[in-house]
């Protein structure tokens, strides 16, 4: 309905002719404007906020005379934090993009919004399309970019593939546009002289995941072992996809920025077609030296019995044996039910 | 030399020899020619003489043989090549010399007069036959046809056969009748030509006289001939007879009867055997086919007896068996670590890619742009229409589960019903399902936009379709045959066909184990699997594909009733892990269809508030047979791998709402270790599923979150929450607390909460040991290390618990102290070191002079082209060259003529002046006046 009054403001406007016509979409679009303002200092009820704040960029902002107005009720909105700032962003985005709106600690922000819950959120396209603008300039100071990519590859430890396969490509556009920060993936080591030569060790990663100000976070000490982590992350897409990044990307002519519209939609929907679409080749089976017999054996689960119903009350306790079995049990799982 | 031009170029591929041969006048020893070659083979054929004349032959003589190198051309006879060059040029280019001044040239058009290789006497035969056709063209009976012209041409024809083709004398009365008449006259021209010939046999007999005689002669030869053939089949057919009568004698009966007897024994009695089998044949040619010989065709269609590999020892067979496993292991490893046809999976992943990107650039806003739209009044009445299809959905299941009432039948209905309705409901709800939840916007969004694209269909997905169909119709057939079924399997007696047909719907196979025992459903199993083994015929492989989709869902079944058979379960697990062997394909087929629907309920449960949506036991249990049928560790898998994205997915977006809820989930959580304890796979959700039950366990704590992953998604109520001290902690039966209501107060127990934990416990315990070689081992773990020591701190856990859980917090902090100390910053960049260009030489084997070992072909070729024509060009210079010293010869012979010629001319007149001079000077004395005298 919003739309239809920017719309027709526009009809209007072409229909009348001369600075006649001019003066009346002027004198709309201040309405309308008018009629906005007075909208958004309602209480506004939790759901209209966020529907307010999904439409606002694409269709209000276009048809107002003056969108900087709106700069309050966003910097608030993206003060909040959650789901409501990750909304905020991207009328946000426009406002510092076309309006030149200054907004302090906007990195800041923007840092603290990358949670796990942001790659399973609604808006993560849009959201993390943003982030990618935003990290476009190759003015940034390194260690901003570094603590935005140390702590998106943190967040691979608990994201879902698709949002493994998304931080991938943004940490290879980071490291791309900025050669600085390629000690996160390669840790230089002088060769020349003796004492040097062993690499230095970094014990505990210097990294804090908790500092909500990236200047702070030790992220410049740091190196990306997460990605090396999702080398063995169970979906191949993934595994396979950390290959990208091992391409010397400091050498500009040679590499290609990805693109993260293409992988900004990806959900779990989208990997597991891809997996169950895939054609198949071959199928290899597992193989037994004794087919087993059984769906279940006690001993590749531990803590659970599958005893038929009927010996319900025949329930094992497992008071002292547990911790005794259970670590041979772990030390040879393989060889138990395969071989 | 405009005129040489032509036959330059054309004389120049053919006679590369002549310029070869010219060139090795200078260098003889250099490369050979061909043409010597050549000039021998002509020269052998031409004349024998020639080739031995040791005057024209020019050779260098080898003091000793080098190996490889190639020794033709050695001799060669310039001078004879030189002079064959200039005849060749005589022949061309001094032709069109001479008539290169005239403006008129003589054609000879004469027969024969073309080719060159005609001799006279032949050209003279072309000429007469072709005066005779025209003769007998004319046909005109008037003309008159001169006697002797065929006198001419018989006695040139001579005494060659040209018998049938040219006429015989005689028909120079019937001269001018049409040829075939004439033919047909030659035929019966013996008679005139006979009463001809005594007359006129004195002296010398004639041409015709000698052809009749050939032609009386071959006749009778022929006649004769025919006559001993005909005498020759008289006597076999007497001979014929007279063995069928005496092969009817008892004697020679009893002799093929011990003959029979014979090869019935043994085959080596063979010369015997074609012997008789000779004899029985002639007899009994106007017979029936004999019982013998039926035996002996069958017999030679028979196979021979093969020696068989000896029996094998038990400790071979041990062996044997080891060295199988020991190479499915290794082959198990390579594709677990991807690296078996890695490549052609790169460019399937290129591809996949590419395509699955522009899909999404398609629409590349696809995961959000539902929720900007406007519209309100749309997405509720759609809401309502989406909610009220489920309910209906589910009505009519419930429905059509009573009016069947089979358990069996309910279920395959139930499955069908959705199978069919999938592909309705599927868009629908892929359209609803952002615009039915705008508030709920931290709600996974993953959703099933994807789930059924029917343009996306490969051929599998086509095949999987037709045996969907195939099933559908069967279980269509089902309905129908409830009632009879059921009376049947009353009335079937207690005791085992032998031999079962495959039964190829659900229906069937109920009928045929409904009251039976595990073993004897096993056996019921066995013995389909034997009788339609597809061994046996390859038509069987399409009855066992049905059976195992039978068997497959009466599997499903079994789990969805509510006192579930375990036993019976466990019985099809060997069968059909077994029969997955046999049929590959279809196995995964079936297996990845099923987790497509799975996955497309799962997405449906989800929308529904309040319901769980965390796997039933039907699904548990096909996951996990799937696990075992399908090598969970393979890098990727068309069915382990989305099999582990559906479990995960699972574990991560279905909220708790239950302790069922939880207990399940924990479940799912050791089947995932389970899956991956191979591979050592990193699986995140797992993972922070447990994180998320250890934190349901504190009560209050939970603001104080070590992190906040996904809580927000979980509805996080204090599920775990021990309240009191529980002394004993049992171990969880899966299957009964899946058969549980989940509002049962079972649940709220402490004894069901210290045996999630356990379990929880002993998963992260699993864990931890399977990544404790992932680089970021800390970061994963610690978290979870510390919430299990505020646990521990914070609840009263039973003794046991706290042990495993204080365990488990040891084993975390050593791995991660190993870590700290060994953990070395990332070097991806590290390029290996380049080997130093080596210049050593390499050697060829067997190495040829002159071919080329330029390793790059392409090259080799230009080179070798390049040379060709380098060859050719040098070729055609020298012959054109050649050419024009030929003609300078030629002219310079002319000029030297007319030379001559002039200074005779010239000669005769100075002498005749001279003459005159001197009789004038003399007075008219001397010789005029003597001669006038």
């Amino acid at each position: 309905m919003w739309s239809t009054v920017g719309l027709s403001s526009k009809g209007e406007k072409d229909t009348s002719e001369g600075s006649s016509a001019t003066r009346i979409s002027k004198k709309l679009k201040l309405k309308f404007t008018k009629a906005w303002l007075a909208f958004l200092k309602l209480p506004l009820p939790l759901d209209v906020y966020k529907e307010v704040l999904a439409t606002l960029h694409q269709n209000v902002i276009p048809s107002m005379s003056n969108p900087a107005i709106l700069c309050d009720f966003l910097t608030t909105s993206y003060d909040i934090g959650g789901v409501i700032s990750v909304m905020a962003l991207s009328g946000l985005f426009i406002l510092m993009t076309q309006h030149q709106l200054e907004y302090p600690k906007f990195y800041d922000k923007l840092y603290a919004l990358l949670t796990p819950a942001v790659f399973m959120a609604k808006h993560r396209s849009v959201f993390l399309q943003l982030l990618d603008a935003c990290l476009k300039s190759s003015y940034l100071q390194a260690y901003l970019v570094a603590s935005f990519a140390k702590r998106l590859s943190r967040l691979t430890l608990s994201v879902p593939p698709a949002g493994a396969l998304i931080i991938i490509a943004l940490i290879h556009n980071l490291l791309r546009r900025h050669p600085s920060i390629n000690f996160l993936v390669h840790w230089e080591v002088a060769q020349d002289d003796g004492v040097a030569s062993l690499p230095k060790k970094i014990g505990a990663d210097p990294f804090n995941n908790e500092e909500t100000d990236p200047a702070k976070s030790g992220a410049m000490r740091s190196s990306l072992w997460e990605i090396d982590t999702l080398r063995h992350h169970y979906t191949p897409a993934v595994s396979r996809f950390v290959a990208s990044l091992e391409t010397d990307l400091t050498v500009r002519a040679k590499t290609m920025e990805m693109k993260i519209t293409d992988f900004s939609s990806g959900s779990y929907a989208t990997v597991f077609r891809d997996e169950a679409r895939r054609r198949i080749k071959q199928v290899p089976l597992a193989f037994y030296r004794s087919t087993p017999t059984s769906l279940f054996q006690e001993s590749d689960f531990p803590g659970w019995t599958f005893g038929c119903q009927s010996n319900m009350g025949a329930q094992a306790s497992v008071e002292g044996n547990a911790v005794h079995t259970l670590e041979t049990v772990d030390a040879s799982p393989a060889k138990r039910s395969r071989v | 030399m405009a005129k040489t031009k032509p036959t330059a170029a054309g004389a120049a591929a053919a006679d590369k020899k002549h310029n070869n041969k010219k060139k090795g006048k200078g260098n003889i020893k250099g490369r050979s020619g061909p043409a010597a070659v050549a000039m021998k083979a002509r020269g052998a054929a031409a004349a024998g003489a020639e080739r031995s004349n040791p005057f024209e032959a020019i050779w260098s003589r080898r003091k000793f043989d080098v190996l490889g190198k190639k020794r033709k051309g050695e001799e060669r006879r310039t001078s004879r090549s030189r002079s064959d060059a200039i005849h060749k040029r005589e022949n061309t280019l001094l032709k069109e010399f001479e008539q290169s001044a005239k403006s008129s040239v003589f054609h000879d058009r004469r027969i024969g007069e073309r080719d060159e290789t005609l001799p006279e006497y032949d050209k003279a035969i072309l000429r007469q036959q072709r005066e005779h056709m025209a003769k007998l063209k004319r046909a005109s009976k008037f003309n008159l046809s001169d006697e002797e012209d065929d006198e001419d041409s018989h006695t040139l024809l001579g005494n060659d056969d040209f018998n049938e083709e040219v006429p015989i004398g005689d028909d120079s009365d019937e001269e001018g009748n049409t040829l075939s008449k004439k033919r047909l006259s030659l035929q019966s021209s013996d008679l005139p030509s006979e009463t001809d010939l005594p007359g006129e046999t004195h002296g010398h007999k004639s041409k015709k006289e000698v052809m009749s005689e050939i032609i009386l002669k071959s006749k009778f030869y022929k006649a004769q001939k025919a006559k001993e053939k005909e005498e020759d089949e008289h006597l076999v057919d007497k001979l014929d007879s007279d063995f069928a009568l005496l092969a009817q004698t008892p004697a020679l009966l009893s002799l093929t009867e011990s003959a029979r007897v014979n090869t019935h024994k043994n085959n080596s009695s063979t010369i015997h055997k074609g012997s008789s089998g000779l004899t029985g044949k002639e007899i009994f040619n106007k017979e029936k086919p004999d019982a013998y010989d039926k035996l002996v065709k069958e017999m030679v269609m028979d196979q021979r007896a093969r020696p068989s590999d000896r029996t094998k020892t038990p400790e071979e067979l041990a062996q044997e068996e080891k060295e199988r496993l020991e190479k499915l292991e290794k082959e198990r490893h390579k594709r677990m670590l991807g690296t078996a046809e890695s490549s052609d999976e790169e460019d399937d992943d290129s591809e996949d890619g590419d395509h699955h990107m522009r899909a999404d650039n398609s629409k590349p806003i696809s995961g959000d742009d539902l929720g900007d739209s406007f519209s309100f009044d749309e997405p509720t009445k759609r809401k309502k229409g989406w909610v009220d299809e489920i309910y209906e959905n589910e009505g009519r299941k419930i429905g059509e589960g009573v009016a069947s009432g089979d358990e069996g039948s309910d279920d395959s209905g139930e499955d069908e019903d959705e199978d069919e309705e999938d592909a309705g409901d599927e868009e629908d709800s892929s359209d609803d399902d952002f615009r039915n939840m705008p508030a709920r916007d931290w709600e996974q969004s993953d959703d099933d936009e994807v789930a059924v694209e029917e343009d996306e269909k490969d051929d599998v997905k086509d095949k999987e379709q037709v045996i969907g169909e195939k099933v559908m119709k069967t279980n269509a057939q089902n309905l129908k045959r409830v009632s009879n079924a059921k009376q049947k399997s009353h009335g079937k007696d207690e005791d085992l066909p032998f031999v079962i047909e495959a039964p190829n719907n659900l229906q069937d196979l109920c009928s045929l184990v409904d009251g039976r025992s595990e073993t004897e459903i096993a056996e019921i199993i066995s013995r389909i699997r034997t009788c339609n083994s597809i061994r046996l015929t390859p038509e069987n492989r399409k009855k066992m594909q049905v059976f195992y989709g039978v068997l497959l869902q009466y599997f499903a079944v079994l789990a969805t009733q509510s006192p579930v058979k375990f036993k019976v379960i466990e019985t099809l697990v060997k069968p059909l892990v077994e029969m997955s062997g046999e049929t590959p394909y279809f196995a995964a087929i079936c297996a990845r269809e099923r987790l497509i629907h799975t996955r497309a309920r799962l997405c449906e449960d989800i929308k529904v508030p309040g319901k769980s949506s965390l796997p039933s036991l039907k699904t548990l249990l096909l996951l996990r047979l799937w696990s075992l049928i399908f090598p969970c560790s393979d890098f990727r898998h068309a069915v382990a791998t989305p099999m582990l994205l559906l479990m995960c997915e699972y574990l991560m977006r279905c909220p708790i709402q239950s302790g069922r809820d939880a207990a399940v989930g924990s479940f799912l959580c050791s089947m995932v270790l389970a899956a991956t304890k191979e591979s050592k796979k990193f699986c995140p959700e797992a993972i922070s599923f447990l994180q998320t039950l250890l934190v349901t366990s504190l009560k209050g704590e939970v603001s104080n979150q070590i992190n906040d992953q996904f809580m927000e998604l979980k509805t996080l109520k204090p599920w775990l929450h021990i309240s009191e001290q529980v002394h004993e902690v049992n171990r969880m039966n899966i299957l009964d607390l899946m058969s549980m209501d989940p509002d049962s107060p079972f649940f709220a127990s402490d004894n069901f909460k210290a045996g999630v934990l356990l379990s929880v416990a002993e998963c992260l315990r699993g864990f931890v040991i399977i990544h404790e070689g992932l680089c970021s081992f800390p970061e994963i773990f610690m978290p979870v290390s510390s919430l299990l020591q505020q646990i521990m701190e914070k609840s009263e856990l039973p003794a046991l618990l706290q042990e495993i859980f204080q365990d488990v917090i040891d084993l975390i902090k050593k791995k991660s102290d190993e870590h700290h100390a060994s953990r070395e910053p990332l070097q991806m960049r590290k390029q290996k070191p380049e080997p130093i260009k080596q210049l050593n030489p390499k050697f060829e084997e067997n190495y040829v002079k002159g071919l080329d070992y330029d390793p790059d072909r392409e090259r080799a070729r230009l080179k070798k082209l390049k040379k060709q024509v380098k060859s050719e060009k040098r070729g055609a210079m020298s012959e054109l060259r050649k050419d024009s010293y030929f003609m300078a010869a030629v002219k310079e012979k002319e000029r030297a003529r007319h030379e001559q010629e002039r200074s005779e001319k010239y000669g005769k007149a100075m002498a005749f002046l001279q003459e005159q001079e001197s009789a004038f000077k003399c007075g008219q004395m001397g010789k005029g006046k003597k001669r006038r005298r």
